[in-house]
């Protein structure tokens, strides 16, 4: 309890000790101090034990200065628990640097293996020209590697009436057609019985594009038939082709136009006999031929007709083809374009039986 | 990591429990605590791993389960386990740490060892600031006494050798 003197709070001795911590540390009023402070002055107990608080935080003050030796620190420190170690754990910066980059290296991987799978590379081609080879190969899913050609002259193609003369025979077999006669060459060459083959030329790679625009020799001997002294076997120009060392100027600044062509199949019985009557039916519709060898070649045991057609004549074709027989029709995209109104057919007739 | 508030907590228990074993415990369970509550990375270069609060009341817990634990209540260390100025009498401590209620013992090494204010104590020992501030009078105010004894006793001790 505390009395009153000339207007001041005294303190008992009880509170005065109480508040002698608090008095040392500065927690009290100015007023409260200064009751301490008198207090003190004349109680002698008081005086003893203010300096026995201000030992006492010296020596806790000192506490601080107190160490532990290093290696308890930092086995302390190390300390983990499960829970910790899972937190620690779930942080990306925290794994190891080799996991950490062999993980990268497997996402990086994966993502351009299925980029290379997923992407369809020939429809990507396509559709961006200048992916491509810079050469008109077969719609692009041909390489062309080599080619050797016979060169001749472009008068037979003028009468095709197609509207490409130079292009016509640019990347010409020994057949005269790149995607029709040719193809017919390679396939099952070993049942040949005679073939037209032309005089096989070895040229340049830089010089075969199909709208090349380099010279050519402008005459060469017609195709001979050889084939009792050149074995039939595939014709040499593979259908893998190479993009031109020397690419056509023209096939890189002119968007590239896309023609098509037909083929038609056909297996019928008496081929031999009908081969010559589908010719003249053929030909009545107005059709020309458009290769190097007339309508009707004999090859192995079929017949071989490509010829351009005026397009109205196209369903009168189908019906006198179909009269025979059954025929199977497809369309390809081909670089050869053909002039307005005009069709370009590859018809292959089988014989089924004798 | 920081070292400063680890060498706190493992001098807290050090001092607190008085037993080597059962200290390293406590502050390696204390440490593991604070780093599965809120990590081990500060949030700035300057600022504490952990707040002092949160310090606290994990010292205080892992305190609670290990003086519980300590055969005969305190066991004592030898002054080789610690690294004290040449000057520091550590029976001083030894004596305090072992007549004075373990609250108040609590209360001293937080607010001396952590550099806590009377509030965080408070906060982390879950009571009124009063309370700390009653607390920590009657602490040093016992050490004081304790180091006056100890001086009165080695100085008669030195007249009776005379």
């Amino acid at each position: 309890m505390s009395d009153f003197n000339d207007g001041r709070r005294k303190l008992t001795p009880f509170l005065a000790h109480e508040m002698l911590y608090d008095y040392v540390v500065g927690n009290l009023d100015p007023e409260r101090r200064a009751a301490v402070e008198d207090f003190i002055r004349s109680d002698r107990e008081s005086q003893n034990l203010l300096e026995a608080i201000r030992r006492g935080l010296r020596y806790a003050e000192r506490l601080g200065e107190l160490n532990l030796p290093p290696h308890e620190i930092e086995q302390i420190s190390s300390a983990e628990s499960f829970v910790s170690l899972s937190r620690k754990m779930s942080r990306w910066s925290e794994w190891p640097d080799a996991l950490r980059w062999s993980i990268v290296a497997v996402f990086i991987s994966t993502m351009t293996a299925l980029t290379v799978v997923s992407v369809p590379w020939n429809r990507a081609a396509r559709l961006w020209p200048s992916w491509s080879l810079r050469q008109s190969t077969d719609q692009g899913e041909h390489l062309k590697l080599a080619d050797l050609t016979r060169t001749h002259v472009d008068e037979e193609e003028t009468e095709d009436g197609v509207s490409n003369p130079d292009s016509l025979n640019s990347d010409a077999g020994p057949t005269g057609d790149s995607s029709g006669d040719q193809e017919f060459a390679d396939v099952g060459s070993d049942n040949v019985a005679d073939r037209p083959l032309a005089t096989a030329t070895p040229v340049a790679l830089g010089t075969l594009t199909a709208n090349s625009a380099t010279p050519r020799p402008n005459v060469v001997p017609p195709p001979t038939p050889v084939a009792a002294t050149i074995p039939a076997s595939p014709a040499p120009t593979p259908k893998l082709a190479v993009a031109s060392a020397t690419p056509a100027v023209e096939s890189r600044t002119k968007p590239a136009e896309q023609g098509v062509v037909n083929r038609a199949f056909m297996s019928i019985d008496r081929l031999d006999e009908l081969a010559p009557k589908i010719v003249v039916q053929i030909k009545e519709l107005g059709a020309e031929k458009a290769g190097e060898v007339e309508l009707g070649w004999k090859r192995g045991t079929g017949r071989y007709f490509h010829f351009a057609i005026p397009e109205t004549n196209e369903a009168r074709l189908l019906e006198v083809l179909r009269a025979y027989g059954p025929v199977r029709i497809s369309k390809d995209v081909h670089p050869r374009v053909m002039p307005p109104g005009q069709l370009r057919f590859i018809l292959w007739i089988e014989s089924s039986g004798n | 990591m920081k070292l400063d508030q680890v060498r706190s907590i493992a001098l807290f228990f050090a001092l607190g429990l008085m037993d080597q074993k059962s200290a390293q415990q406590a502050a390696q369970k204390t440490i593991a605590s604070l780093k599965a509550k809120y990590g081990d990375r500060p949030l700035s270069p300057e600022a504490p791993l952990w707040t002092t609060a949160a310090v606290l009341a994990e010292c205080r817990k892992e305190w609670k389960a290990h003086a519980r634990s300590l055969p005969g209540h305190r066991v004592r260390t030898g002054d080789e386990h610690f690294v004290f100025p040449t000057d520091f009498d550590l029976n001083v401590w030894r004596r305090y740490q072992k007549d004075a209620p373990e609250e108040d013992v609590m209360a001293t090494l937080m607010k001396h060892l952590f550099h806590a204010t009377d509030e965080e104590l408070a906060e982390g020992l879950q009571t009124s600031v009063g309370t700390i501030r009653f607390r920590l009078g009657k602490s040093v105010r016992q050490l004081g006494l304790s180091i006056r004894s100890q001086t009165l006793g080695s100085s008669k001790t030195d007249r009776s050798h005379e």
